[in-house]
């Protein structure tokens, strides 16, 4: 069994205090399609501290609850940029929105094309600079 | 730079040492201990320095602003000390993702000095990677090395930590970050351990802390990211604390869920 290390009475102050939540997902972003093919995304990137974040309570299908983050709400911070979706990875399918019943073929090919976006997107310079900047803006507040 | 043990000195001695907060003619008055220049509980050759009434120049013989050190050297390349990654393929609702590491805080001799350095270390889930290398279960990779001479060693360390979560937003996911006790070392962290002061024992010793990063998605199809942002910072009596390094450590988490969503 491990012994627990001997700890001091003398404090020192905290510095790092906050913490930062940013959410930039589906459930964020704004889809720009023609004809119901996506071209583009405008990408929001929102932030919040400490229990500033919008969360909302889910009762989980298989028994239990669940906090997550409340889409579609303002952050405290914000950054958007549009991305250009690359042609290879357009498609019709749309994001459920936890619309039941689920459309499966829909969201398989959704989430297909999704994670490929969403790695491409944390890649961007566009990307970067605004995560930085919306943390940054956090840190500040 | 420690200001010289023996005199002569001077009032701009004290400004180039503990600076001038306030700006204007310098005055011996606004160089109390615990005031705005000079920490609290500073000393020197002459003993402490007042916090009130007769204060001297002699008093700030041998003082300084900050815990001395023979080189504080950071071990790793990039912009994170270390990165963990899992990701999780999912039918059935419902799916979590755990990824666990720990810190080590180990002390050592070198020639007549004490070191005392700060490691990370994957554990038994999560790939980590560090200097662009695959990480090896076990293996302890140093973050931050601190060298003092034995007289000034210092009393005490602490981790002091904060998370950045961020995730590809629009589902039914919760993400929860636990400090724990840290396993396998001479010495444990104890749960809870964020900012808390531990001695900083004579060498050699180790001591772990371990980090939990957990996810639960539910028929959730994204990317969750955790940031930990950790400061290591030092105390010694009669000097300021010393933060001798702050820096990241990133676990990425991919989801993926398919199937009917019950």
């Amino acid at each position: 069994m491990d012994i627990n290390a001997p700890t001091s009475k003398n404090t020192m102050e905290k510095i790092n205090n906050k913490k930062i939540t940013i959410a930039f997902g589906p459930g964020e972003w704004i889809e720009n399609r023609t004809d119901g093919i996506i071209q583009s995304i405008d990408v929001i990137i929102k932030g919040w501290i400490n229990n500033d974040v919008p969360l909302v309570e889910r009762n989980m299908h298989g028994g239990g609850k669940i906090n997550h983050i409340e889409w579609g709400q303002s952050g405290s911070v914000e950054e958007s940029f549009n991305w250009s979706v690359p042609e290879e990875l357009q498609t019709s399918a749309t994001w459920h929105a936890h619309v039941h019943p689920h459309d499966e073929d829909n969201d398989s090919e959704y989430k297909l094309y999704s994670l490929q976006w969403i790695d491409l997107i944390k890649n961007t310079n566009e990307y970067i600079t605004a995560y930085n900047t919306v943390k940054a803006n956090l840190e500040a507040l | 730079m420690a200001l010289a043990p023996n005199p002569p000195i001077c009032l701009t001695d004290l400004r180039t040492e503990f600076g001038d907060a306030n700006g204007g003619n310098v005055c011996l008055t606004e160089y109390y201990a615990g005031g705005a220049n000079v920490a609290a509980g500073t000393s020197g050759t002459n003993g402490a320095v007042p916090s009130s009434g007769t204060v001297c120049l002699t008093d700030f013989l041998g003082t300084s602003n900050v815990i001395p050190v023979v080189s504080n050297t950071q071990n790793y390349t990039g912009n994170v000390a270390a990165s963990f990654a899992d990701n999780l393929s999912y039918t059935g609702s419902q799916g979590m993702i755990i990824v666990d590491y720990q810190y080590v805080m180990r002390t050592s001799i070198s020639g007549s000095n004490y070191v005392a350095t700060l490691y990370v270390e994957e554990t038994s889930n999560g790939n980590g990677v560090y200097n662009s290398a695959g990480m090896s279960t076990g293996t302890l990779y140093p973050v931050q090395t601190v060298t003092f001479t034995q007289g000034n060693w210092p009393d005490g360390y602490a981790l002091d930590h904060s998370v950045t979560y961020s995730s590809s937003s629009g589902g039914a996911y919760q993400e929860n970050t636990s400090l724990l006790a840290g396993t396998g070392e001479t010495y444990s962290s104890g749960s809870n351990w964020d900012n808390t002061t531990f001695t900083l024992l004579n060498p050699t010793t180790n001591t772990a802390f371990k980090v939990r990063q957990q996810v639960t998605g539910e028929c959730w199809t994204g990317v969750a990211e955790f940031i930990d942002t950790i400061s290591l910072k030092f105390n010694k009596s009669g000097y300021p604390n010393l933060t001798a390094a702050t820096f990241n450590v990133q676990t990425e988490m991919t989801f993926g869920f398919s199937g009917p969503c019950f």
